[in-house]
């Protein structure tokens, strides 16, 4: 693992131009990353606060930045369980460390999330959103992310590379877990207000403390204790299982691709 | 800064491969393939190796496994020396991205960092006689254009053990009369050349001796005539 980070200059170079590549046969280009996350955030924020009956400068944040980040959840999963089999021509080329790959995919999905929280900063001025001084917690927040995206996408890789069906298995998870986890859709202000389905869904799905992990700095709210304890839980069992798969299942991966 | 002692020993060194259906069902039927099997042998600094064997005799993955790609199952490897290896003109290329782009990604697959990619750009470029094209993305070259860049890109940095699968086939007599001078100054320098290919004038041309592969065993170490005789005589096995 160690042997990744002396080159992560000329990675983080890739990643960013990696992002480049897949829209430059576009004639927008890169402005894709903006325009359709801008048109789609704002629209579906607009659509539900008008749904649920919410005001537009409380909600439109709300799925503005909770889209975002479900971008990089969701992103550091699916990406993370395809990681070994996407890189396979370069695996197959030479023996680089496995961890390269995730670190420049955590990258390239940081690059993305950051143009899209600034996206979401100027359209979320305009809705009447105000930034507060508990943003500061986003990037204690966001250094947690990096840490369970790491293990996250180690482990699914690893194991995912071995049994195909995992990388499949993981996409549609991902797709329900979209619906069932408070981003385009809020539960009011307190949690143990929700009640029936509605109240067990917010209190069981591990998604809905991670995404408010650092949500809840950019929309104001301060930081809630649980919220980081079960994603700070979630984030040791990912690096411990990532670990493991790295030392059991990393040298051999190539026997699978 | 030649790496003392560059040298590849191979002691009975097997890889073999889980089949996929393995764990899943039980059918009774084999679990792993052996792609390799006991295979030993020597090689000193000047060696330029010819690699052959019919497909899927082994070849491609006795090269993986000295470039580190496949772990060996059993047996032992032991290497000194920088490696690098072309297996596909096409491996390692971003097709979205220009050959300037692709140089500094495969630099940085070589370990190196973004200035000594930036040194060796010129260079480079030079040597793929590329031209404006280098500003194109890949997806544009021609199979020829784009090993050309693979060759100069990989010969760039300096290296003891060079390993080539079969692609050199593609580049056209001028860039073979090149790449065929590099490699000679790269055995110069005490180096060990590996070299798959089923062309073989392309093997007189650049090889000092052989090895004959068979269903992942070694049949057939050393002369280059003796080897080709081998290779044709079990070629000839299979058309009867």
């Amino acid at each position: 693992m160690a042997a990744a980070f002396p080159r992560l200059r000329i990675w983080a170079y890739l990643a960013f131009k990696q992002i480049q590549f897949e829209h430059r046969r576009s004639v927008l280009g890169s402005a894709w990353i903006v325009l359709s996350y801008a048109i789609t955030a704002a629209g579906i924020g607009f659509l539900m606060s008008q749904l649920q009956g919410r005001p537009v400068e409380v909600h439109v944040p709300h799925v503005m930045f909770g889209l975002a980040i479900w971008n990089f959840i969701s992103g550091a999963t699916i990406a993370g369980a395809d990681i070994m089999v996407t890189s396979r021509s370069y695996l197959l080329q030479m023996n680089l460390p496995r961890s390269l790959f995730v670190l420049s995919m955590l990258l390239r999905l940081s690059y993305l999330l950051g143009i899209q929280l600034v996206t979401a900063f100027v359209i979320c001025l305009f809705f009447g959103w105000r930034p507060t001084l508990e943003i500061v917690w986003i990037f204690p927040a966001f250094a947690v992310y990096l840490a369970a995206g790491f293990g996250t996408a180690l482990t699914l890789g690893m194991v995912a590379a071995r049994f195909r069906d995992i990388s499949t298995l993981v996409g549609s998870c991902m797709r329900l877990i979209f619906f069932f986890t408070p981003i385009i859709w809020a539960v009011g202000t307190a949690r143990d207000q929700a009640e029936g389905f509605i109240g067990f869904l917010v209190r069981w799905n591990p998604f809905s403390y991670v995404l408010n992990t650092l949500r809840d700095g950019l929309v104001g709210l301060p930081p809630d204790p649980l919220n980081w304890i079960v994603t700070l839980a979630i984030t040791a069992l990912v690096l411990f299982t990532g670990i493991l798969a790295l030392d059991r299942m990393g040298r051999r991966v190539t026997y699978w691709l | 800064m030649n790496t003392p002692n560059v040298h590849i020993h191979a002691r009975d060194i097997t890889v073999s491969f889980p089949l996929r259906r393995a764990g899943i069902r039980s059918t009774g039927a084999k679990t792993a393939h052996k792609a390799l099997d006991g295979v030993s042998f020597e090689l000193a600094p000047g060696a330029r190796v010819g690699l052959l064997g019919r497909n899927g005799s082994g070849k491609s993955t006795l090269l993986r496994t000295l470039a580190g790609v496949y772990p060996v199952t059993s047996g032992a490897l032991d290497m000194e020396g920088r490696v690098a290896a072309i297996f596909n003109a096409s491996l390692g290329f971003v097709q979205e991205a220009t050959g300037l782009e692709n140089i500094y990604l495969r630099g940085a697959m070589l370990g190196l960092s973004f200035d000594q990619i930036r040194e060796l750009v010129p260079s480079i470029v030079e040597f793929s006689e590329l031209g404006d094209w280098i500003r194109e993305p890949i997806h544009r070259y021609s199979s020829g254009m784009a090993l050309r860049l693979a060759f100069s890109i990989t010969t760039a940095v300096r290296s003891d053990i060079l390993l080539l699968d079969e692609w050199l086939g593609a580049g056209d007599a001028a860039f073979l009369r090149k790449a065929r001078a590099r490699m000679q100054t790269m055995v110069k320098d005490a180096s060990i050349v590996v070299l798959a290919t089923h062309n073989l004038n392309l093997m007189r041309n650049q090889c000092n001796q052989a090895m004959v592969l068979e269903e992942g065993r070694l049949v057939f170490f050393g002369d280059l005539d003796t080897a080709i005789e081998t290779y044709q005589e079990f070629r000839q096995l299979t058309q009867l």
